[in-house]
């Protein structure tokens, strides 16, 4: 990595770790929510659908435990993202001013997303294994994995395109939308409708259902959509991220000689 | 301090008369540079045409001020020239090493004094020596030492603009852009920054400051004022 | 666009949530079920939109107030614009949720309910300001009001099992009230009066959180 991106990343995570109530609530948030639902959740028997076709029978408390896992990481996940977005647009324009390359700034700050993301995951995994045992476990925490990234990344574009209430008002409205109704298999028949696949939790979550209660694995197209998605925000947000913080001239500022021009 | 050169019967680039022509080279040259603001949604959409043509020219070796009203567009024009901002229409040439000290300190709260030094010393490509060098004279210059390890929440106003300024001068920049640079500045460590800009000013740096207090103006080598979006020279 | 979430998301609560919301209690063991789930969703819906943007105006606005108050004003007074401002958005939002639940499922006790959803937001309006004069950061700020919200949902009367017992959330008396009207019943003055009480107390609070942020430091 090179020395700029390397201390910019330092640095980075540095002011992650001096906001000790922030890491405080990234673990309690996930750990009261989860262990909330399971504890107050009846075991009721509940069929589903999980990929592959297969009907399942399993309870109310045990779908309960493995869907809050992704509903409260999608939550943090993606108010994180809102929030360093809106840091970038503040301070880190004047260090590509200075030298840096917006790439650079950019990575760093995906990086702490990323690890804001990746804690939410491992509380909210660490949780759940306290009271339930997924049948697979990979793509369980596969799954999660791809809540927090998904989620965290669509955040960050939220951040980067409306003022913080707003952003965080449609946190709350995509994500209980989304995970919390729609792709959620303890409301309705058990399986999301035909168009719920156009929503950016349908991969991840018909993932993290088929580890929790299938050995096998037939959710490979889950899995690929999920990635698509990732891959699509991961590219998006960057080129954003690095449109917003980027200088408006034809040549860097290590350069000898540079022209400003039209925006 | 250098005699206010003030041009005479100078185009709207504010170039020097010959009496008074300046010896270094151009730093900036800024042309034409036009910048409207879209604000709003239908029906409640406006447009603000805040710069109509703003043209100057920088020197090295000058201390150069860009004054104007409130809303004149002083800060606007000087974000279009740091990079800040595009513009509309128009150019500007100037060097790829340029230091910005903007009007409100973008600085990073949790982070400390030394680790501000130590972002911006990578940016500008200093090595561990010429960060040192350059941070313990600044340090030393605008007297804030004793909060090198200290993070910027826990700063007083007057000791961020410090900061601010510090960075912006860390790697001795050919061109300065100094937007308000001493808000919060006691009555001492503003004479100082006075003191500081016309020692670099002597030592060849090109200096364009944003300023609003007339008093100062006899501080500066020339002077553009920003009238209805265009540059004038008085 | 603000503005435009504080409507749409009221409205997709007492829409949408509500529909739900049944048999998530229902799975808690909770007793909540037809009209009870549309009334309690647009009192949830009140609630974090107000909390959320109570937090944001204390946060937001501390140097703008204290210069404020030291100009003159005093700090009374910003915390009683304040607090006006933030009951006047309070009033707004719980207005939409109301119309939308009156419209979606017509309501027996409509003045027992309006004033219930009303409630929710003012109780939230107290704990949002609460959080922004000690918090600074504002995404902390934002998921204390999200934890503090879940643990209200969760904790709310015939959301669970043992809800009626155990409920403590801030929002328990007006919940209990908008769950009655929801499902056709009064409330007596008793439970008035207790939701009265946690609305003044709530209030107080965001008054002196308001004062706190405008007082001068010096």
């Amino acid at each position: 990595m090179p020395a700029r991106a390397r201390v910019a990343t330092v640095m980075g995570f540095r002011e992650q770790m001096r906001r000790p109530l922030l890491l405080i609530l990234i673990v309690i948030i996930p750990a009261y929510v989860i262990t909330r639902s399971i504890a107050t959740t009846l075991a009721t028997p509940r069929q589903i659908a999980i990929p592959g076709g297969l009907q399942i029978t399993t309870t109310m408390k045990e779908l309960h435990g493995a869907v809050m896992a992704g509903t409260a990481i999608a939550f943090v996940a993606g108010l994180c993202g809102v929030f360093v977005m809106q840091s970038a647009l503040a301070g880190d324009r004047r260090l590509v001013l200075a030298g840096f390359r917006a790439g650079e700034a950019v990575s760093a700050r995906l990086a702490v997303l990323a690890a804001d993301a990746a804690l939410v995951v491992a509380v909210s995994l660490a949780v759940t294994a306290l009271y339930f045992q997924p049948a697979s476990w990979l793509p369980f925490a596969g799954a999660t994995i791809m809540i927090g990234l998904i989620y965290g990344l669509l955040g960050a574009l939220f951040g980067a395109v409306l003022d913080k209430l707003s952003a965080t008002y449609l946190m709350l409205f995509v994500v209980m939308t989304d995970l919390g109704i729609v792709q959620d298999p303890m409301f309705g028949t058990g399986t999301p409708a035909q168009w719920a696949v156009a929503l950016p939790g349908y991969g991840p979550v018909r993932v993290m259902v088929e580890g929790a209660f299938s050995s096998k694995f037939d959710a490979g197209g889950e899995l690929l959509l999920s990635l698509a998605w990732v891959a699509a925000l991961a590219i998006g947000v960057y080129v954003l991220l690095r449109r917003a913080v980027g200088v408006h001239s034809e040549v860097s500022p290590r350069h000898p000689q540079t022209r400003i021009g039209r925006a | 301090m250098s005699a206010a050169a003030t041009a005479t019967g100078a185009g709207a680039d504010g170039s020097r008369a010959a009496a008074n022509a300046p010896s270094g080279r151009i730093v900036l040259q800024a042309a034409d540079v036009r910048k409207t603001f879209h604000r709003g949604i239908w029906p409640r959409r406006r447009s603000v045409e805040v710069l109509k043509g703003a043209s100057l020219t920088i020197y090295s070796g000058e201390l150069v001020g860009l004054v104007g009203e409130n809303g004149s567009g002083k800060s606007t024009l000087m974000q279009i020239l740091v990079g800040l901002l595009g513009s509309d229409a128009g150019t500007a040439e100037r060097p790829g090493r340029v230091g910005y000290c903007p009007q409100q300190p973008m600085l990073w709260d949790k982070l400390t004094v030394n680790e501000h030094f130590e972002l911006f010393a990578r940016a500008y490509g200093l090595d561990d020596e010429a960060r040192e060098r350059a941070v313990s004279s600044l340090l030393d210059e605008l007297q804030f030492e004793r909060y090198r390890g200290y993070r910027v929440e826990e700063l007083s106003g007057g000791t961020r603009q410090k900061l601010n300024l510090a960075l912006a001068l860390m790697h001795d920049p050919e061109l300065l852009f100094l937007d308000e640079p001493y808000s919060g500045f006691d009555w001492e460590t503003y004479l100082r920054f006075w003191e500081m800009s016309e020692r670099r000013r002597d030592a060849g740096m090109g200096i364009l400051i944003v300023s609003h207090l007339l008093a100062e103006r006899e501080r500066l080598d020339r002077v553009y004022t920003l009238v209805d979006g265009k540059t004038v020279v008085p | 666009m603000t503005m435009v979430m504080l409507v749409a998301i009221p409205v997709f609560f007492v829409l949408v949530f509500a529909s739900v919301l049944g048999e998530f209690a229902k799975a808690l063991g909770g007793t909540l079920a037809g009209g009870a789930t549309s009334a309690i969703s647009a009192g949830w819906a009140a609630a974090f939109l107000c909390g959320a943007l109570a937090f944001f105006q204390v946060s937001s606005s501390r140097g703008a107030d204290r210069r404020l108050a030291a100009a003159g004003l005093g700090a009374v007074r910003v915390a009683i614009a304040r607090i006006s401002a933030a009951v006047a958005l309070g009033i707004t939002v719980s207005a939409v949720a109301f119309v939308t639940l009156w419209l979606r499922s017509g309501i027996a006790h409509p003045a027992h309910a309006a004033a219930a959803i009303l409630a929710f937001g003012l109780i939230y309006i107290g704990i949002g300001t609460l959080i922004g004069s000690f918090v600074s950061g504002a995404l902390e700020g934002s998921l204390l009001v999200v934890l503090v919200f879940s643990i209200d949902v969760f904790s709310g009367p015939a959301m669970t099992s043992s809800g009626g017992v155990l409920s403590f959330g801030p929002t328990r008396d007006a919940a209990k009230m908008l769950i009655a009207a929801g499902s056709g019943q009064a409330s007596n003055a008793g439970e008035w009066f207790a939701v009265a009480a946690t609305v003044f107390v709530a209030l107080a609070v965001s008054l002196a959180a308001f004062w706190r942020s405008a007082k001068s430091s010096a």
